[in-house]
């Protein structure tokens, strides 16, 4: 199964039916089957984003889908690898590269400081995001990169 | 590995994570007394072939999962009913903390 990190932009869309970008990324993830690099970062932001929606139903039917997601071996792939204090360590000399070039802010650094490690270490397919600023730093640094765009 | 990876609050502390382990044909054909041993010890193992996915190794006293397409069958039914999309939330969070809500970025 090809790997993919998906920024939190992409999975919240993927979680998230009325999201602007849903139809993009689940049609993705149909296409290609892939699996999803999952880690502390990606989970306390993705479920933040739920958690504020569950007052609607979508909200509910997504936070569900979510919750019975992390529950299987299915598609969210938990990467024990990716702790804080390295991921910190690999945003903090990104920044130092690119700061000046790409005016990211401090979270896309550190999402595309874990791609690039896991892209070291395993292999990733492709880095997802729906975040055109994030997208053009993990271009710059050599990540194949998908842009979801509405 | 299964394990409860974090404890950060109520809902982390009941999800239980089942770290699956990738394991080559070759690899489970030469160790097959250890794998057995370390499912029954409640690891979980997806057997590559030609490097694609063929075959989950489970304990056997746990359920199977549902297949993914269930787990997102109301995800994707709601998808279909619905007609007004939302902006998404986390570019939105982004944005207003870089520019200040001041929207001067060309590329979001």
């Amino acid at each position: 199964m090809p790997l993919v990190y998906a920024d939190t932009s992409a999975l919240f869309a993927y979680f998230y039916p009325l999201d602007e970008f849903s139809r993009q990324v689940d049609e993705a993830v149909k296409a290609q089957s892939v699996d999803f690099v999952y880690w502390p970062l990606v989970r306390f932001e993705l479920r933040h984003n739920l958690r504020r929606l569950k007052t609607d139903k979508y909200g509910v039917i997504a936070w569900r889908a979510l919750r019975a997601g992390e529950q299987t071996a299915w598609r969210l792939r938990w990467h024990g690898e990716l702790t804080a204090d390295r991921i910190l360590d690999s945003a903090e000399e990104l920044s130092a590269e690119q700061a000046t070039q790409v005016h990211c802010g401090s979270s896309d650094v550190l999402h595309v400081a874990a791609a690039r490690r896991v892209h070291l270490l395993s292999g990733l397919e492709e880095f997802w995001t729906c975040d055109g600023t994030q997208a053009e730093l993990a271009r710059k640094i050599g990540l194949p990169t998908r842009l979801f765009s509405a | 590995m299964r394990g409860c990876v974090g404890s950060l609050d109520k809902d982390t502390v009941l999800v239980s994570f089942y770290v699956m382990h990738d394991i080559t044909l070759k690899t489970l054909h030469e160790n097959t007394s250890k794998c057995l041993d370390r499912v029954k010890r409640g690891e979980r193992f997806r057997v590559l072939r030609n490097g694609k996915a063929g075959a989950f190794l489970v304990p056997a006293d746990e359920a199977l999962d549902p297949s993914w397409d269930v787990i997102m069958a109301e995800v994707r039914a709601a998808r279909g009913k619905a007609g007004m999309t939302q902006p998404n939330p986390v570019l939105a969070e982004r944005k207003k903390r870089i520019f200040g809500g001041n929207s001067q970025s060309p590329s979001r």
